[in-house]
């Protein structure tokens, strides 16, 4: 008897089984939203990189620069909202310096820039610069996703005293995503 | 609001625990296709021909860790309640789904020699797909709060295939008590893609008296993902055209596996009963259409280092970024490679130990557990499964209760327990309607109120004739 009790319960289960409580439309709200932090560029400068050159008496400089690919790729241009760039100086060298960075697009027009000046260092103790830059908002980020490489140059206002020291780099960046 | 979205859900969701799992099926003597549980169970009828395309009906799948419910509740915070799933879970849960029909089924006793003979064609889908943990934390919240955490790569483990499979059985008593049985199969895969037993870690480090800030270290990386029949499919130009492939390819047009089933029925004396068999004992070797892609090494990423090289007007600048993806592939190289490989079938292995009781009365026409000196009308007993996966074999163990309600009808529940559900009460009736036999299971009825709730949920039903019932 209670087998066939259970049966029709079963049956009427079965015919009305049902999912409920359950909204489904929620799913196009489920959104991921990764931090990544990822390593940009990093380079150690010697005072004899920085020659002088006493033709033009300008500031000297050197510069170089690298693609970053993954900046332009439409995934990043849909997903990205928000960009931290760190960069950390390390100078022991008696001078102040000079650092652009500058964002290019792949015709190598500058979409995005900003300076840094790094402080005097000593050569047996390292100065350290420290500097953030933050995009946060609509424009920045499209200027940045629409980037594909990065260049740094870096001036030294006079010819250095000395030959010893140097200048280090070390630099990330932070992707905030969300998709 | 009630949605009637059962099947919905069980194509989306389905059962499992444990796949493949037929607790109710296995020894339920009544439906022909029990044969295909255990080779050796003693079919009651003479002779049985299933309704082409409707003897055998089989859907399952589910989720060992979260149910539909706990993500897509009516509330609020559907991110948070994803991001606490994700945390929940375990690298050994896992979502499967299994779907099986069959094309054709039949079978008959031989009088003189009392063996029964069956045979017929089914297709069968399998997916398995264990959670990687680790790499979900990294896709939904990334690396940033998880600096010097290393990321498994090897949680990546999945399996899946589409196949037909041709069989041809025999089930005979042997002595009193013993009757075994044996089931050769020929499998046609369709297709067949794995990645399992991959190796290796993500890190990021923060650097000390390193070049950069960070390490991004991609450590002793072996993985290797295995396909066979997916670029066929995938070829196919137009809708007719892949429906063509996929029908060539499960008619032993494409590549073909052995396998064998075997299974035995021992009466310890008029009451008690110990069926057991194995399942698909067999591998199907794929040789044509074979694509497997691997990716092994290590590899040390700190950004990119300037060099702020002298150069002359118009002579071109260092190009880091195309060097650092050549060091790359050099270093964590992918290969594409089409040499065949072997893909052994998930063995699964039952047991069962059944008390008969219960004689019909006088008159009462009866088949019941027919076990010649004993035609009991009902059973308690014990069920044990396991299946071969990737990572481990799954267990399942189940109680059961059959009954024969009337000479027509009859039913068996079955309680099981497994390694991610203790609450799944599952039933199954049949129904001999003259020569026309139905059966229905299900499991999981406790979550029948709301199936959103379950982790597991399956349906099996059909349809066959069974003739010249003995």
């Amino acid at each position: 008897m209670l087998l066939r009790s259970l049966l029709v319960c079963v049956i009427v289960a079965t015919a009305y089984a049902c999912v409920k409580d359950t909204d489904f439309d929620q799913a196009s709200d489920i959104e991921a939203t990764p931090e990544i932090e990822l390593d940009l560029v990093y380079f150690t400068l010697t005072p004899p990189q920085f020659t002088l050159d006493t033709d033009s008496g300008r500031p000297i400089s050197v510069r170089d620069t690298t693609d970053i690919r993954f900046l332009d790729d439409s995934f990043v241009q849909d997903a990205l909202k928000r960009v931290e760039y760190y960069f950390r100086f390390s100078n022991s060298i008696p001078s102040e310096f000079n650092a652009n960075v500058r964002f290019l697009n792949g015709d190598n027009d500058v979409r995005y820039q900003f300076d840094i000046d790094v402080a005097q260092g000593a050569l047996d103790t390292p100065v350290i610069t420290e500097h953030i830059e933050i995009l946060a908002t609509r424009a920045q980020i499209r200027r940045i996703t629409e980037s594909s490489k990065v260049v740094v140059r870096v001036t030294i206002p006079e010819a250095p005293q000395t030959v010893e020291g140097f200048l280090n780099l070390q630099s990330k960046g932070t992707y905030f995503l969300e998709y | 609001m009630c949605k009637r979205s059962l099947f919905i859900l069980l194509l989306l969701i389905g059962a499992v625990g444990i796949s493949q799992n037929k607790p109710i099926l296995f020894g339920y003597e009544d439906i022909p296709q029990s044969l295909m549980v255990n080779p050796a169970a003693d079919m009651p009828q003479g002779m049985h021909i299933g309704i082409p395309f409707a003897s055998h009906l089989y859907v399952h799948g589910g989720s060992s860790g979260a149910s539909v419910y706990d993500i897509f509740k009516d509330e609020a915070g559907i991110n948070q309640r994803v991001t606490q799933a994700i945390f929940d879970l375990k690298p050994s849960d896992f979502f499967a789904a299994n779907q099986q029909l069959e094309f054709i089924n039949f079978g008959w006793k031989q009088k003189q020699s009392g063996i029964y003979f069956s045979g017929g064609i089914y297709q069968e889908l399998d997916v398995m797909v264990y959670f990687p943990k680790d790499l979900a934390i990294l896709a939904w919240e990334g690396n940033r709060n998880y600096i010097g955490k290393a990321f498994d790569l090897g949680e990546l483990s999945v399996t899946g295939e589409a196949l037909t499979v041709f069989h041809f059985g025999a089930s005979k008593k042997v002595s009193k008590n013993l009757r075994l049985g044996a089931r050769a199969k020929i499998y046609s895969s369709i297709a067949h893609f794995s990645s399992t037993g991959n190796k290796g870690t993500f890190t990021t480090v923060i650097g000390d008296g390193t070049v950069n800030i960070y390490e991004h270290l991609i450590s002793n990386a072996d993985i290797e993902v295995r396909t066979s029949g997916i670029q066929a499919l995938s070829d196919a130009e137009s809708g007719s055209a892949t429906v063509n492939q996929f029908v060539k390819r499960g008619m032993l047009g494409g590549n073909l596996g052995l396998g064998v089933d075997l299974g035995m029925s021992y009466d310890f004396d008029k009451h008690w009963t110990l069926d057991a068999s194995i399942l698909d004992l067999g591998a199907v070797f794929h040789t044509g259409d074979v694509e497997r892609y691997e990716s092994k090494g290590d590899f040390v990423l700190n950004g990119v280092e300037f060099v702020f090289p002298a150069l002359s007007d118009g002579q071109e600048t260092v190009d880091y970024y195309t060097g650092l993806t050549d060091q790359f592939n050099m270093e964590v190289p992918r290969d594409t490679i089409t040499t065949g490989y072997v893909q052994f079938r998930p063995t699964k292995l039952n047991g069962s130990l059944t008390y008969g009781f219960g004689e019909f009365g006088e008159g009462e026409d009866c088949n019941c557990l027919n076990k010649e000196d004993a035609r009991w009308r009902e059973g308690v007993g014990a069920h044990f499964y396991s299946i071969m996966r990737p990572k481990r074999p799954q267990f399942a163990f189940s109680v059961f209760y059959y009954r024969k309600l009337t000479s027509f009808l009859s039913a068996k529940v079955a309680y099981t327990w497994d390694e991610y559900s203790a609450t799944n009460l599952g039933m199954g009736i049949n129904a001999d309607l003259g020569w026309v036999n139905f059966y229905l299971m299900t499991d999981n009825i406790l979550r029948y109120g709301n199936l959103a709730k379950a982790k597991n949920v399956s349906l099996q039903l059909g349809l066959n004739l069974k003739i010249n019932k003995q």
